[in-house]
């Protein structure tokens, strides 16, 4: 794994807002970043993110099994009671899912270690499936990169072939914040994978779903939402206003709520429970956990529901440094082993490894100049040589 | 993964709905035979969509062939992303935005009962600043 330092295309943002990757910048700094690329082998792709990516979704698959049947699980995840028996039937009924997203440590020697798992609301999809890929095909051409150098990226025929399982050829609805450009971007890309998979698709804001009195779901022509995927946590659906709605609705959701579950920080503990010692795990405990105290005085504080990095704190001689801002944090938090992230020419890097339909299928690669990542982390390409 | 050299991915040039035409057109394999994998201790099945290892039909003449190089497999098939374009953005089936609190149901028969909306999204007005996604 190497950080290669390259010269960016000129009118790399006009091709990018070409097919759709308008939040390419952000307030005016790049998230797209082209000035470096990262290079792996080929064994490092298939050996040390491929094949922990799939054990890692094997791994996460057996601690719904035993979840949905442990109220002391459930609890210690803070997912409200009244929705137990809802996730329990939706795990247990085999309600499909379309993707997620593993985030790791690396630097390319040892293995790789899991720091959270976007299970319910990952993005990032389009820069990784379509731009990304993209890129990998004008560098060879500009002979940047050798003719041999590959990219660990079918995450669009995934995404594609994971509609056509789900779709069964029925409407998709997608919603989620669309005023937010990454949100609206990432749900028109999964919108355009579903009609390449032959779906008829209907947009709409999620504040205009609507409910009948009958309790079932519509969009704003008032048909009733049949399939729905959602850019939009779980956790704030259940507490909103049409929460307990979803008790009743006979809307398919993707993900589904059996997501919800792994879309907690509070898995990172759950499965170094079930797996200790696992070469891919970091130790975690929940934050009230005495067995916590085994981490010292020195960890990353993470609440059992952040997105973006939001909330999560460097504990360091039991001294809170670098912490992120956010909303996040009533429900708890959990403590998990400080792992430096490992740095590239200075700049701290996470990799996220995508599972789409059943397979591992794509690699992003995240740089910051802070040890946590944010929404602002820049998105680097990838390259496999060798 | 990959975009092999084994692997062409002929892409039909459609867009839009029912753009499910990918189709991938194998090359013969070279004349070679696929390597062991390391520390295999028996024969393993080719990954699905792999081109499988070469076998020789009863009474068939043996021939000794040289290795492969390695392979990239087939399941990290590369396509067009040309495919995914800007156009599809003005899908006419997009919807915007309504906020109405209340608007008569005009379908399955329920015309008589109101739609109630806005019951969903106020954790992400509140919280603006940040992404839903992750």
């Amino acid at each position: 794994m190497q950080r290669v330092a390259c010269k960016e295309r000129p009118d790399w943002r006009e091709r990018a807002e070409a097919v759709g990757f308008n939040f390419h910048s952000i307030d005016g700094e790049p998230y797209w970043d082209e000035r470096a690329y990262y290079a792996f082998t080929l064994q490092q792709i298939e050996r040390d993110l491929e094949a922990p990516t799939a054990e890692l979704d094997q791994m996460c698959r057996e601690l719904v099994t035993r979840a949905v049947d442990d109220e002391n699980i459930l609890r210690r995840l803070a997912i409200p009671v009244p929705f137990w028996n809802w996730i329990a039937r939706s795990w247990k009924g085999g309600d499909p899912s379309l993707y997620g997203r593993f985030d790791f440590r690396y630097d390319g020697k040892g293995a790789a270690k899991l720091l959270e798992y976007n299970a319910d609301t990952p993005t990032a999809a389009l820069e990784t499936g379509v731009f990304q890929w993209m890129w990998l095909e004008q560098a060879i051409e500009s002979k940047l990169l050798p003719k041999t150098a590959d990219q660990f990226n079918s995450l669009h025929e995934r995404l594609i072939e994971g509609w056509k399982s789900i779709g069964k050829g029925r409407r998709l609805h997608l919603t989620g914040m669309l005023e937010a450009p990454e949100d609206a971007g990432t749900i028109a890309y999964l919108e355009d994978c579903a009609r390449q998979a032959g779906l008829a698709t209907s947009v709409l804001p999620v504040d205009a779903i609507g409910k009948t009195g009958g309790g079932q779901y519509v969009d704003v022509e008032n048909r009733p939402i049949e399939l729905l995927f959602k850019l939009y946590p779980w956790e704030w659906l259940m507490r909103e206003e049409f929460g307990a709605s979803l008790l009743g609705a006979t809307t398919q959701f993707v993900e589904p709520p059996w997501k919800a579950i792994l879309s907690n920080k509070g898995i990172l503990p759950l499965l170094w429970e079930m797996f200790p010692q696992h070469p891919n795990l970091l130790p975690a405990y929940f934050d009230n956990d005495a067995a916590a105290a085994a981490l010292g005085s020195s960890f990353v504080r993470k609440p059992l529901y952040s997105r973006e990095g939001a909330n999560v704190a460097l504990v360091v001689g039991g001294k809170s440094s670098g912490a992120e801002g956010g909303p996040y944090g009533a429900e708890g938090f959990v403590r998990q082993e400080n792992s430096p992230l490992p740095q590239f020419a200075g700049n701290y890097v996470v990799l996220g490894s995508w599972f789409a339909a059943g397979t591992p299928c794509g690699l992003s690669v995240r740089e910051d100049a802070t040890p946590i990542t944010r929404n602002t982390s820049r998105f680097l390409p990838h390259a496999i040589i060798g | 993964m990959k975009r092999s050299s084994q692997v062409a991915l002929l892409l039909l040039g459609v867009t839009g709905v029912g753009a499910s035409g990918l189709s991938l057109s194998m090359k013969k394999p070279d004349d070679c035979v696929a390597p062991p994998a390391a520390g295999a201790a028996a024969p393993q099945s080719p990954a699905p969509g792999a081109i499988a290892p070469q076998t020789l039909a009863p009474g068939a003449p043996a021939v000794l062939l040289p290795p492969c190089p390695p392979q990239r497999r087939s399941a990290w098939t590369t396509s067009n992303r040309t495919n995914w374009s800007r156009s599809n953005f003005s899908s006419s089936s997009r919807q915007s935005g309504v906020r109405t609190s209340t608007v008569p149901t005009s379908r399955s028969g329920s015309s008589s009962r109101s739609t109630t909306r806005s019951g969903f999204g106020s954790t992400g007005r509140s919280v603006s600043s940040h992404s839903s996604g992750s």
